[in-house]
C-alpha cells in the first residue's frame, strides 16, 4: 500500500542505526568470551549462551535475591561465573582435549543442557527483570532516544576489546595463552603451564560471559533459555567478522545487528533471520576467513 | 563354516525377535516410541555417511528431515498424491537440496561446514514457519493420510512398526553394502586425511557430495514417514534439538558403524523417557549424562563393547600365565 | 566369538533400556487417575507450572473432601504428569505415557502445536482431553474428545477489535505477532475480524520468539501511521516490545492478548510501558478479580505453591473441577466422561462452562484496560462465533 512519509522518518532511520549498533554490540560482547576460548584451545564452545545465562542469574541472585548493590553483585557475578567456568572446563572440556572435535562439541552441548535446566530447576521458569544500572534511563542525542543501559553495554564492549587486545599482545600471561593455543606441546616444552593456562582461559571467558549476562538483564529480562537466540547471532558475527579475530568479532557483531534491523525494516520482518542466515552462508562460501580478517591458511 | 552358521542363526534369531516385538509390547506408548526409534535410526544412518565415514560435522540432518516431511505432507494433503509416490519424491527433493547446498559448502572445513549446515537447517525451518500459503505456517499441516496397500491401511502403530522396521532393515542393508564398497573405503580415506586421499586418486569432492546426498535421502525418507505416523507436522518438530539428538545418537553408539548408529538411536530416544521418573530434574541429568558419555565412552558404546570383548577373551590367557 | 557376545550384550542393553521405560502397573481399586500432558521444563514451563498449580489445587481439595463421590463409595484422585517440554514429538510421547496409566481424562497444554498431534491419540484411546490453547484449528478437527476451556482466537479477537475500533475510534491498525502457532493464530483472526469491519491492517509485522530487539518493526508501524498495534506474543517478547516502544517514543497504544496482561507479565514492565493498553483475557487474573471467592482462592493458591496464580491456573482449576463433577455424575469411564462433558453445565469459580458442538466450554471474554499495572474490566463480552460459522 502507498504510505505517506512520516515527518520524523529521518530521525527514525538514525534511531534504527543506533538500535542495530546497540544490539550488535551485545552480540559482540558475547562473542568476545567465545573467541577467547577459540583462540586459546581451538574449540568452539557451544555452551557459551548458557554460561551467559548463569551470569544473569548470579546478577539476579545479588540484586533481587540478596539486595546487594551493583558493584558487590558485579563481583559476585565475576567470581561465580569464573568458578562455573573452571568447573566447566574441568568436567566438560579438559578430559576431552585430545578427543575429536565432535566429542568436544557434543560435550559442550550436553553441558549447556545441564546448565540451562539446572538454572530452571533452581530459579523456576519465570523471567526476572531488574532496574537499569544508571539513574537516567534515556539519553537523547540528535533526536534519538538511547537507553543508558545500551550505552553502558557499548562502553563495556569497547573496554573489554581494548583490554583483550592489550592483554594478548603485551603481557607475559597473554603471550603464554597464545603460545598454548598455537601449539600445546611446544608451549609445554618452553615451560608454559598448559593445564593452568587452559583453566585460566575458561575462567576469564566465562566471567566475561557472566558479566555480559548480568548487563543484559535490564535490557532483555532473564529467563533460563535466553541464551539460545543470542548465541546464534553472536556466532554469525564471529564468522562474518573472521574466526579468532577480536576486532573482527566486534565488527561482525555490529554488522549482524545492523543487517537484521534493516532487513526487518526494509525487506521483511518475517524473513529477517533468513536473510541473516543467507549472509552467513554467503560469507562462509565466498570468504570463509571472514570480512575483517586477512586470509591465513588453516591449521591442518 | 561354524562362524557363518552362527552369524546366520543370530540374524534369524534377531529378526524373529524384532518381528515378535509388537506382540510383546502392548501399550501405544511403547509402540510409538519404537516407531520414533526407527525414524531416528534412519536419520542417524544417514548422518553416519557424512559424519561417521567422511568425518564432517553436519547440523543439516534436521533440515533434510523437515524437507522430506513437508514434501510428503504437502503432496499428500494439498495435491492428493498417494504415499507411495510422495515417499520417493520426498527422498529425491531432500537429495536435491543436499546437492544444491553441498556445491558451495562441502569444500569448507571443520567448524565452517558445521555452521553452514546449521544455517541451512535454520533457513528451511524459518521458511516453513513463514510461508503460510505453501507450508500452512506455524500451526502446521494436519490430517496427513496414512499409507495403504490395496485396501489395507497402515495406520495403527503396529502396522507402522513393520513398515518402519522394513525401511530400517533396507536402509541398514544399503549402508552395509556401501560401507564395504570402494565408495565406503574412499570415505574412510577422506576421514583419515583429505590430502592423502586426494593423492591416492580419490575424487574427494565427488565422494563427499555422494555421502551428503545419501545422508539427505535417508533424512527425507525419515521425514516422509514421520508425517503419516503422527498425521500432523509443524515447524516446532524440526528444532535444533533434533540435531543434538541425532549427533548424540551417532556418537553414543559409535560413529562410523551401522550397529553403532542403531544402538545409539535406541538409547538416546529412550533415555529421556527413562529419566522421566526424575521429574523436574530429568533434563539436568540428561545433559550431565551426555557429557559423561563423551568423557567415558569417547568411541561410543560400540568401541567400549569391543574393548570389553577383547579384555574378556584375553583375560583367561593372562590369568593362566 | 566376540561378535556373538557383543551382539548379545547390545541386545541385553537395549532390552534393559526399553524395559526401564515401562510405567508402573495399576491395580484395581486404586484412586481415579487423571492425566496432565503439559510443559514442565523449558521456556513453556512458564504456563505449565501455572496449569500444574491449578490442577493440583482442585485435586487436593477434592481429596480433602473425601474424594469423588461414586456409586461404590468415594474414590480419591491422583494426577499423572507427562512433560511436553518444547517439542511436539515429546508431547506425543508424554501423552502416550500418561494414557498408558489408563486415566479417566487428560489435561493438555496451552500450545496448539502440542495438542494437534495429540488429538488422534485421544480419539484412538477414546479419552477426553481438556486444553487451554487458543489456536482455533484444535477444535476444528471433528474430534469429540477435545474440550477447550478458553475462548479461542476466533472468539476473543472480535470483541476486542470491535471495542478498539468502534468505542475507542481506532482505524489504522497494525498487527504484530510472534512467529509461532499462538502469534499466527492471533494474527489470522485479527485480520479476518478487521476485514469483517471493512478495515485492512496498515502493517503486519512478525518477530521470532527469541528476538530481543524490535525497533525495526516498531519503526514500520510508525511509518505506516498506525494508531493502534495489536500484539499477540508471549510474556518476555511482549514486555520487551512495550518497553522498547516507550523508549523509542512511539506513542502508539497497544491492544494485547491475554498472555501480555497476566499478572506475571505485568511484573516485567513498568507502569508507563503499558498504561492505557487494551487487552482481551478469558477471565480477569485472580489478583484483579473483585469476587471475594476468587480472592480467597488466590490467597490459598499462593500460600500452597509460593507463587501468584494467573488466569491459566484459574482456568485449569475450573477445568479440573468440571472434570471431577462429570466423573461424579457419569462415572470414571473416559467415554462416559467425554459424553458427559458435552452435556453438563458447570458453574466454575471464574465463569460458567458449557460445551458447544466443537467442545468449546467458554463463550465470554473480558475486555480490559491496563491502568497502573492493574486489569480494569471494560466489558464482559459474549463471544458469538463469527458469521458463517
Amino acid at each position: 500500500m502507498r504510505l505517506r512519509p512520516h515527518p520524523s522518518t529521518g530521525s527514525l532511520m538514525l534511531q534504527l542505526v543506533f538500535s542495530g549498533v546497540a544490539i550488535g554490540c551485545i552480540y559482540a560482547l558475547i562473542a568476545l568470551g567465545f573467541v577467547l576460548i577459540f583462540n586459546a584451545v581451538g574449540a568452539v564452545n557451544f555452551a557459551q549462551g548458557d554460561l551467559l545465562v548463569v551470569g544473569s542469574y548470579f546478577g539476579i541472585l545479588g540484586v533481587v535475591g540478596l539486595g546487594w548493590p551493583l558493584w558487590a553483585t558485579a563481583i559476585l557475578v565475576l567470581a561465580g561465573s569464573g568458578l562455573v567456568g573452571f568447573l566447566f572446563q574441568a568436567f566438560a572440556y579438559y578430559p576431552l582435549r585430545d578427543k575429536p572435535t565432535i566429542n568436544v562439541v557434543i560435550s559442550c552441548l550436553g553441558a549447556g543442557i545441564f546448565l540451562r535446566n539446572g538454572v530452571q530447576a533452581l530459579a523456576g521458569p519465570e523471567p526476572y527483570t531488574m532496574a537499569p544500572f544508571l539513574e537516567t534511563r534515556l539519553v537523547t542525542i540528535f533526536g534519538v532516544n538511547i537507553p543508558s543501559q545500551s550505552l553502558a553495554v557499548i562502553a563495556i564492549t569497547a573496554m573489554i576489546l581494548a583490554f583483550q587486545s592489550w592483554f594478548f599482545a603485551f603481557t607475559t600471561l597473554g603471550r603464554m595463552l597464545r603460545a598454548t593455543a598455537n601449539d600445546k606441546y611446544a608451549a609445554r616444552l618452553c615451560g608454559v603451564p598448559v593445564r593452568k593456562m587452559i583453566a585460566l582461559t575458561f575462567v576469564v571467558s566465562t566471567a566475561l560471559a557472566g558479566l555480559a549476562g548480568f548487563m543484559l538483564v535490564p535490557i532483555f529480562l532473564a529467563s533460563p533459555n535466553m541464551g539460545s537466540g543470542l548465541i546464534v547471532k553472536a556466532w554469525i558475527g564471529v564468522i562474518v567478522g573472521g574466526f579468532g579475530s577480536l576486532p573482527g568479532a566486534v565488527l561482525g557483531g555490529i554488522l549482524v545487528g545492523l543487517i537484521e534491523t534493516f532487513a526487518a525494516k526494509l525487506i521483511s520482518s518475517a524473513y529477517k533471520d533468513v536473510i541473516t542466515m543467507i549472509l552467513l552462508m554467503v560469507v562462509l562460501c565466498v570468504r570463509p576467513q571472514g570480512l575483517f580478517k586477512s586470509p591465513v591458511s588453516e591449521k591442518v | 563354516m561354524t562362524k557363518r552358521w552362527k552369524a546366520v542363526l543370530l540374524i534369524v534369531l534377531g529378526m524373529s525377535l524384532l518381528l515378535a516385538l509388537p506382540f510383546a509390547v502392548k501399550s501405544a506408548y511403547h509402540l510409538r516410541l519404537l516407531n520414533f526409534v526407527g525414524i531416528n535410526i534412519i536419520l542417524v544412518l544417514g548422518l553416519n555417511f557424512i559424519l561417521g565415514y567422511a568425518g564432517l560435522l553436519s547440523f543439516a540432518q534436521v533440515g533434510f528431515f523437515l524437507v522430506g516431511a513437508y514434501t510428503g505432507a504437502i503432496l499428500a494433503v494439498d495435491f492428493g498424491f498417494s504415499f507411495w509416490l510422495a515417499l520417493p519424491i520426498s527422498a529425491a527433493v531432500s537429495g536435491v537440496f543436499a546437492w544444491i547446498i553441498g556445491i558451495p559448502t562441502l569444500r569448507l572445513r571443520g567448524h565452517y561446514f558445521a555452521f553452514a549446515t546449521f544455517a541451512f537447517a535454520e533457513i528451511v525451518r524459518l521458511v516453513a514457519l513463514n510461508w503460510q500459503e505453501f507450508t500452512h505456517g506455524a500451526v502446521g499441516i494436519t490430517g496427513i493420510p496414512s499409507p495403504s496397500i490395496g485396501s489395507f491401511e497402515i495406520s495403527s502403530d503396529r502396522s507402522f512398526y513393520y513398515f518402519i522396521l522394513a525401511t530400517v532393515v533396507l536402509g541398514a542393508a544399503v549402508a552395509f553394502r556401501l560401507e564395504r564398497s570402494s565408495f565406503g573405503r574412499a570415505l574412510f580415506a577422506i576421514k583419515e586425511g583429505e590430502l592423502a586421499a586426494e593423492s591416492m586418486g580419490i575424487e574427494t569432492a565427488k565422494v563427499k557430495m555422494t555421502a551428503f546426498i545419501l545422508s539427505a535421502i535417508y533424512a527425507g525418507v525419515a521425514g516422509a514417514l514421520y508425517g503419516p505416523l503422527n498425521s500432523v507436522i509443524s515447524p516446532d518438530v524440526f528444532s535444533f534439538d533434533v540435531s543434538v539428538v541425532v549427533l548424540v545418537s551417532l556418537l553414543l553408539g559409535g560413529a562410523g558403524t551401522i550397529v553403532g548408529a542403531i544402538v545409539g538411536s535406541v538409547l538416546v530416544t529412550l533415555l529421556p523417557e527413562w529419566l522421566r521418573v526424575l521429574q523436574d530434574y530429568y533434563m539436568v541429568v540428561y545433559g550431565a549424562g551426555i557429557v559423561l558419555l563423551m568423557i567415558f565412552l569417547p568411541t561410543g558404546l560400540l568401541g567400549a563393547a569391543r574393548a570389553l570383548a577383547v579384555r574378556w577373551t584375553t583375560k583367561p590367557a593372562d590369568a593362566a600365565t | 566369538m566376540s561378535t556373538a557376545r557383543y551382539w548379545t550384550m547390545c541386545a541385553a542393553v537395549l532390552a534393559a533400556a526399553f524395559a526401564a521405560t515401562a510405567p508402573g502397573a495399576q491395580a484395581a481399586g486404586d484412586p481415579i487417575k487423571i492425566g496432565a500432558s503439559i510443559s514442565l521444563t523449558t521456556d513453556f514451563a512458564l504456563g505449565g507450572v501455572q496449569q500444574k498449580g491449578g490442577i493440583e489445587l482442585a485435586v487436593e481439595e477434592a481429596n480433602a473432601a473425601g474424594g469423588v463421590p461414586l456409586k461404590g463409595g468415594n474414590r480419591k484422585v491422583e494426577v499423572v504428569y507427562g512433560d511436553n517440554a518444547m517439542s511436539p514429538t515429546t508431547a506425543i510421547n508424554a501423552l502416550n505415557r500418561v494414557l498408558s496409566d489408563s486415566p479417566s481424562a487428560v489435561l493438555l497444554s496451552i500450545r496448539g502445536t502440542h495438542v494437534l498431534p495429540q488429538l488422534p491419540l485421544l480419539q484412538k484411546a477414546k479419552v477426553p482431553g481438556l486444553t487451554l490453547t487458543g489456536v482455533m484449528k484444535v477444535t476444528k478437527q471433528n474430534n469429540p474428545f477435545i474440550f477447550r476451556f478458553f475462548p479461542h482466537d476466533g472468539m476473543n479477537k472480535p470483541p476486542l477489535i470491535r471495542y478498539v475500533v468502534e468505542k475507542a475510534g481506532k482505524k489504522r491498525v497494525g498487527v504484530f505477532y510472534s512467529a509461532e502457532d499462538y502469534g499466527t493464530s492471533g494474527r489470522d483472526e485479527t485480520i479476518a475480524t478487521l476485514k469483517s469491519l471493512g478495515l485492512e491492517p496498515v502493517a503486519v509485522e512478525s518477530h521470532q520468539p527469541t528476538d530481543k530487539d524490535f525497533s525495526a518493526q516498531l519503526a514500520k508501524f510508525k511509518d505506516a501511521g498506525a494508531d493502534i498495534i495489536f500484539l499477540q506474543t508471549f510474556q518476555v517478547p511482549s514486555a520487551l516490545i512495550l518497553k522498547q516502544a516507550r523508549e523509542l517514543g512511539l506513542n502508539i497504544p497497544f491492544a494485547l492478548s491475554s498472555q501480555s496482561v497476566a499478572g506475571s507479565a505485568l511484573k516485567l514492565v513498568e507502569a508507563a510501558d503499558i498504561e492505557g493498553a487494551y487487552a482481551e483475557t478469558p477471565v480477569l487474573d485472580p489478583i484483579f478479580n473483585k469476587n471475594p471467592e476468587v480472592q480467597k482462592w488466590a490467597q490459598k493458591f499462593e500460600k500452597r505453591f509460593g507463587f501468584v496464580p494467573d488466569y491459566q491456573a484459574l482456568l485449569d482449576y475450573d477445568a479440573t473441577g468440571m472434570l471431577l463433577k462429570t466423573i461424579a455424575t457419569y462415572g470414571p469411564e473416559p467415554e462416559a466422561i467425554a459424553a458427559g462433558l458435552h452435556t453438563i453445565k458447570y458453574e466454575g469459580l471464574s465463569s460458567p462452562y458449557q460445551s458447544d458442538k466443537e467442545g468449546n466450554m467458554m463463550h465470554t471474554v473480558s475486555i480490559v484496560q491496563i491502568r497502573d499495572l492493574k486489569q480494569i474490566e471494560l466489558e464482559r463480552a459474549e463471544s458469538p462465533l463469527r458469521a458463517g460459522e
